[in-house]
């Protein structure tokens, strides 16, 4: 098991990395859907190392085990990787308490009036990015001036409706 | 079949499945049919028992489980580290994420309050104002700062906001990792 731990472990560490020099090398408009196709390439890389890797080839203190197992232990071990990895990324990427505390840093005097941050012109700001973003994810279709869901965006609305409905969760927001 | 019933023959996996399904299943009923103040904290709580419990179990039950093949078995010290780490994922990359989602998320507020519009549409206006069922982003954001004034990483004095020393940390560690990803402000 420990062979196909540190086999997903490393093509996990290879997505990462591979997806930070991206954003940091290139222009990247559609994040998501790179960081997507950047797993699934890393998965594929797993799946292809581990059919190749001989079964009786392991590190020490491991036992050898069938290419199959070495799989699916290091498809568990990517996918647990990646479902703790993307909430720390998005709460960098789009949350808007660190974006608020980023704003007050780099105020003079490092402080930020309220009446400043809880102007309409802030809330406006912060709207227009927010649509714009979820109609490049796919979820919005602007329709003149107003928002309509995509059938994606209808897809997910209905999952966090049940979500909510389920545990009986208020508005939230 | 039988090679994928083999492939998941390991004891680790079927003790967090079982686990796992157990939480989902008691966090759901404490939810729908108890008070529960600070859920985010009661969740963490209750899986820091829920993970005591697992590593119990790992440790007074066989290493077969009365059902599994002994050779594709290992050694208990690995089994188990590999347990508390797939239920640990399961947790903070699952079922806290999800309730996160389902209660702080932004995005999925606007899709859902578009979803429960009467005309399957929404104005630019009419999400600034009536967002969170006629709540408003002046809400949300009051929210926002509340809540970084409740975990004391910002305080508020004389009307102005100010960032704590953890406050400023977290901000300069945040800066420098949207800095380096190019990340656009305000998104």
């Amino acid at each position: 098991m420990l062979t196909a731990v540190l086999l997903g472990l490393l093509w996990f560490l290879l997505f990462v990395v591979g997806h930070i020099g991206l954003f940091h090398f290139y222009d990247i408009r559609q994040r998501s859907r790179a960081i997507l196709a950047f797993f699934v390439a890393a998965l594929i890389g797993l799946l292809v190392c581990a059919a190749l890797l001989p079964e009786n080839m392991y590190i020490v203190g491991d036992l050898p085990s069938p290419r199959f197992v070495r799989a699916v232990i290091g498809t568990v071990v990517m996918l647990c990787a990646f479902v703790v990895y993307m909430p720390a990324y998005y709460v960098f990427n789009t949350s808007l308490s660190v974006q608020t505390l980023i704003a007050i840093q780099q105020a003079p005097d490092h402080s930020r009036c309220l009446r400043e941050l809880q102007s309409v012109d802030v809330y406006e700001q912060l709207l227009r990015r927010r649509l714009e973003s979820m109609v490049a994810a796919g979820h919005l279709a602007a329709d003149g001036q107003a928002y309509r869901l995509t059938p994606g965006g209808k897809r997910i609305a209905t999952i966090f409706q049940a979500v909510k409905s389920l545990w009986r969760l208020g508005p939230g927001g | 079949m039988v090679r994928l019933a083999q492939a998941l023959n390991v004891k680790a996996l079927l003790l967090v499945a079982l686990f796992s399904l157990t939480y989902f299943v008691l966090i759901t009923a404490a939810f729908r049919w108890l008070t529960v103040g600070q859920r985010a904290a009661t969740m963490l709580r209750l899986w820091v028992l829920s993970l005591l419990l697992l590593v119990l179990a790992y440790m007074v039950t066989p290493q077969d489980l009365w059902i599994l093949r002994t050779d594709l078995t290992d050694a208990p010290i690995v089994g188990l580290i590999f347990a508390a780490l797939v239920y640990a994922a399961a947790f903070f990359g699952g079922v806290l994420q999800l309730y996160n989602l389902a209660e702080r998320g932004f995005s999925l507020r606007i899709l859902i309050d578009i979803a429960e519009s009467s005309t399957g549409s929404m104005t630019f206006e009419d999400i600034l104002y009536n967002y969170s069922r006629g709540r408003g982003l002046a809400w949300m954001y009051q929210k926002r700062l509340d809540g970084l004034s409740e975990q004391g990483l910002i305080e508020i004095t004389g009307g102005c906001a100010r960032n704590t020393a953890r406050g400023a940390r977290t901000a300069a560690i945040a800066e420098r990792v949207r800095t380096f990803l190019r990340l656009e402000s305000w998104t």
